[in-house]
């Protein structure tokens, strides 16, 4: 039998079964602490949830046939189910990680990536940020946006300038403030695919499709980093700008959350103080997007910006 | 809109009970429930009112600093007060110290 594979992501480390290792995950560094066991045991999910008392379910998508639910039980573990791709149980105390793939699906890693280990991130203590984020010079850039604004088409620019990648969708950020590598694939969607060189190419990593997405592995290891900077991202039909934002409103930076479903006085406790950290600490800007700046223009713009925010 | 002055209340102190979390931000104080998972918003002049309170001042002593920061009339503010009292009790985000009537 092949070894467990060992890992850290989001802040945490992590031992696997064979199999359900994510791609695109960091070797742990020494001394990375206790690792969350994620084991393929569909025994041990009926054993955990047959009896327990669900307290909310949230979802994504419709409904009636959510693309995703995240189902909280009284005793504080999570059941994540995603149809077509599997389930997984998380125990109350991030620890523990069951798993249940569907049969036939290939894609369950992705899904443990993409949702079960932030999940489990923020039970153990992180704050986990709906965000891409990149390091440039030991210090940590990270770009909130809703989905499909181009938080990664921005982040594979940045990394052809230089930058080595966190993540490009969730960033896990520590009480000291520092931000932590999460999933290393960056999904490029084919309009932004097409404009990339094969010189680009070679820089970005492999490449396999994702959800008719291109999906890379992406850059070499980074360390976690010190957050200084935060780009709140958005679509504007006019001009573009780039603003700073010392007074940005608390609630956006709590609507940057990427696991709204964790919801225990001590998280909450936990996120608010982090935004008021991160609206003290770091500096923050505005950035609207207009409908004739590509990512690359953008991403020269924020490297200007870095290096004004670098040189106060 | 003020409410008329409250005598009864000017000596009262508040008190945020222990489900009850704040943090002041630039341009607003943020509350929290931490029982329902709520979150309330306070301008930053009624941050500053629940600041003095949660230190233990009474109401009539916050409004004596926020008079003197602001440099406005006291009675005034403390109006304000203690409509920012009765509101943060009413929301269960705030209780008497004391046996202080609200």
């Amino acid at each position: 039998m092949a070894p467990a594979a060992e890992a850290h992501a989001f802040g945490i480390a992590l031992r696997f079964d064979p199999g359900l290792r994510p791609p695109g995950l960091q070797a742990p560094p020494p001394g990375a602490g206790a690792a969350t066991e994620v084991t393929c045991d569909p025994d041990g999910i009926e054993r955990e949830w047959a009896d327990a008392e669900v307290v909310y379910v949230d979802w994504v998508g419709d409904q009636e046939h959510p693309a995703l639910t995240i189902a909280c039980c009284a005793g504080g573990s999570y059941l994540v189910s995603a149809e077509g791709h599997g389930r997984a149980h998380v125990d109350a105390a991030g620890l523990c990680i069951r798993c249940e793939p569907d049969p036939g699906s290939v894609t369950f890693p992705a899904l443990l990536a993409a949702q079960v280990l932030p999940l489990a991130a923020t039970i153990r203590g992180l704050e986990v940020l709906h965000a891409s984020g990149v390091v440039i010079d030991g210090d940590a850039y990270l770009f909130a946006a809703e989905p499909g604004v181009g938080k990664s088409s921005l982040a594979a620019r940045l990394l052809l300038r230089g930058a080595g990648l966190l993540s490009d969708d969730a960033v896990a950020v520590d009480a000291g403030m520092s931000a932590h590598t999460g999933s290393k694939m960056l999904h490029l969607r084919s309009g932004e695919r097409s404009l990339l060189t094969p010189a680009d190419l070679a820089v970005l990593g492999p490449q396999t499709m994702l959800n008719g997405r291109a999906a890379f592995v992406a850059g070499a290891e980074v360390t976690p980093a010190r957050v200084r900077c935060l780009f709140l991202l958005e679509r504007t039909a006019g001009r573009s700008w780039i603003t700073p934002q010392p007074e940005l409103t608390p609630f956006a930076l709590l609507g940057a959350t990427f696991v709204p479903s964790v919801r225990t006085p001590a998280r909450l406790e936990r996120q608010l103080a982090l935004c008021q950290r991160l609206a003290k600490d770091v500096a923050m800007f505005s950035v609207g997007i207009g409908p004739h700046l590509p990512a690359d223009a953008l991403a020269e713009r924020l490297l200007d910006q870095v290096a004004g925010a670098s040189a106060r | 809109m003020n409410e008329p002055f409250a005598n009864d209340l000017a000596e009262a102190r508040f008190r945020l009970p222990q489900h009850v979390v704040h943090r002041s931000f630039v341009s607003e104080t943020v509350v929290l429930n931490l029982k329902t998972g709520k979150y309330h918003g306070l301008n930053t002049t009624a941050g500053k009112m629940l600041d003095a309170l949660h230190e233990g001042l009474t109401v009539a002593e916050t409004a004596q600093r926020l008079a003197a920061e602001y440099e406005q009339d006291a009675a005034a503010i403390q109006a304000d007060v203690t409509v920012l009292c009765r509101g943060l009790v009413d929301r269960g985000l705030m209780e008497a110290v004391g046996g202080a009537r609200s």
